[in-house]
């Protein structure tokens, strides 16, 4: 029972995104990772043995320690790329702010000098 | 004839700001001035405009150094040959610009900056600002053998080349002091350091008071010095530049 739900979870995932991407609210770049999570979690669902075997071969006693472990590294790699992505907006936010201001700065001036004529 | 800028990073300065644009225009008029506000919720606006002052005005607070990074690109667009960094609060005083001026001029240096330390003032020195200093000094002597008495001063004189490449620069620290005189000097640039006075400010707060604003400053300058040494070392590991007393 419980496989068919997180299967149907999975699937859940992956058409929310889609719709997302579809109304232009999540890019299509980005989307590409949730998509996979979607997958895996999909696939680990209706084949959950395979978590039993990968362990098997790492040498690890206790499986679903392996699912928490993929879990963490997807879940850190997101935040990774999430503060990769703000540092590089932030500071494309502040040159652009820089140049808005000196633009500014130069039509107050150029209407100042045209009230002058 | 050199065109020299003088930027004052503003944040609510509605008291001091008259003071100090007065202090410019009487003692060091052969310069421009140019004002960023850094968002001020008080009447500093207000007085810049009625001193009619050339003004920046960014759309949302960047901190002191998104506001400096604004008027050196300013300074970069207009083609001025020297920027002159001065505070709004009036610890600076403009009958010292000359004395930088002159400075970097004559020795052709890249910066001079404006020390405290240099000669004794009576410039009142808070125990941690001297410890700070002093730590910082000592950095910068182990990393370039470079003596630097005042490295958090922020009365400094710039030529185009140094205000050109701060004002392109990815990253621009928060708190630009000893971290970026440590990039300067190991990429060989020439820093001199000249005795100024300097005045205690009389309105509104320093942006390091408190406990733990200094320990976190400290530590943030602590790393981002070894960002730049590690970066520096990757980049050349031959262990070449550093630059000689």
């Amino acid at each position: 029972m419980y496989r068919i739900f997180f299967a149907f979870f999975g699937i859940a995932a992956i058409l929310y995104i889609f719709i997302k991407v579809k109304k232009n609210k999540f890019s299509e770049s980005r989307s590409i990772f949730w998509v996979l999570g979607g997958i895996a979690i999909f696939f680990l669902s209706i084949f959950p043995k395979t978590i039993d075997k990968i362990s098997a071969v790492l040498g690890i006693n206790h499986p679903p320690s392996l699912l928490f472990l993929l879990a963490s590294i997807f879940i850190i790699y997101s935040i990774f790329k999430l503060e990769e992505e703000i540092t590089i907006t932030k500071e494309q936010l502040k040159d652009l702010a820089h140049k808005n201001a000196i633009l500014e700065n130069k039509l107050i001036k150029q209407s100042n000098n045209e009230k002058n004529k | 004839m050199d065109r020299i800028l003088i930027v004052i990073p503003v944040y609510n300065e509605e008291k001091n700001i008259r003071r100090v644009i007065l202090d410019i225009q009487k003692n060091f008029n052969s310069a421009d001035i140019i004002a960023v506000n850094d968002m001020s919720t008080d009447n500093t606006v207000k007085e810049l405009d009625a001193m009619g002052i050339n003004h920046l005005d960014l759309p949302f607070n960047m901190g002191y150094a998104g506001a400096l990074q604004a008027g050196l690109k300013y300074a970069t667009r207009n083609g001025y040959n020297f920027v002159v960094q001065f505070d709004g609060d009036g610890q600076h005083l403009a009958k010292e610009i000359g004395k930088l001026y002159k400075q970097i001029t004559t020795n052709k240096s890249d910066i001079v900056i404006g020390s405290r330390f240099k000669i004794n003032t009576d410039y009142p020195h808070p125990l941690f600002r001297k410890i700070g200093s002093w730590i910082f000094s000592l950095l910068i002597r182990l990393t370039c053998r470079k003596k630097i008495t005042d490295p958090t001063s922020g009365f400094q004189i710039l030529s185009r080349r140094v205000f050109t490449e701060y004002s392109e620069m990815f990253n621009y620290p928060q708190f630009p002091d000893a971290n970026l005189i440590i990039k300067m000097l190991l990429h060989e640039y020439k820093i001199e350091e000249i005795p100024v006075e300097m005045r205690k400010r009389e309105h509104g707060e320093s942006m390091h008071t408190g406990l733990i604003a200094p320990m976190k400053y400290m530590i943030k300058i602590f790393y981002s010095i070894l960002i730049i040494i590690l970066t520096f070392k990757f980049n050349n590991p031959k262990g070449e530049g550093g630059s000689d007393v």
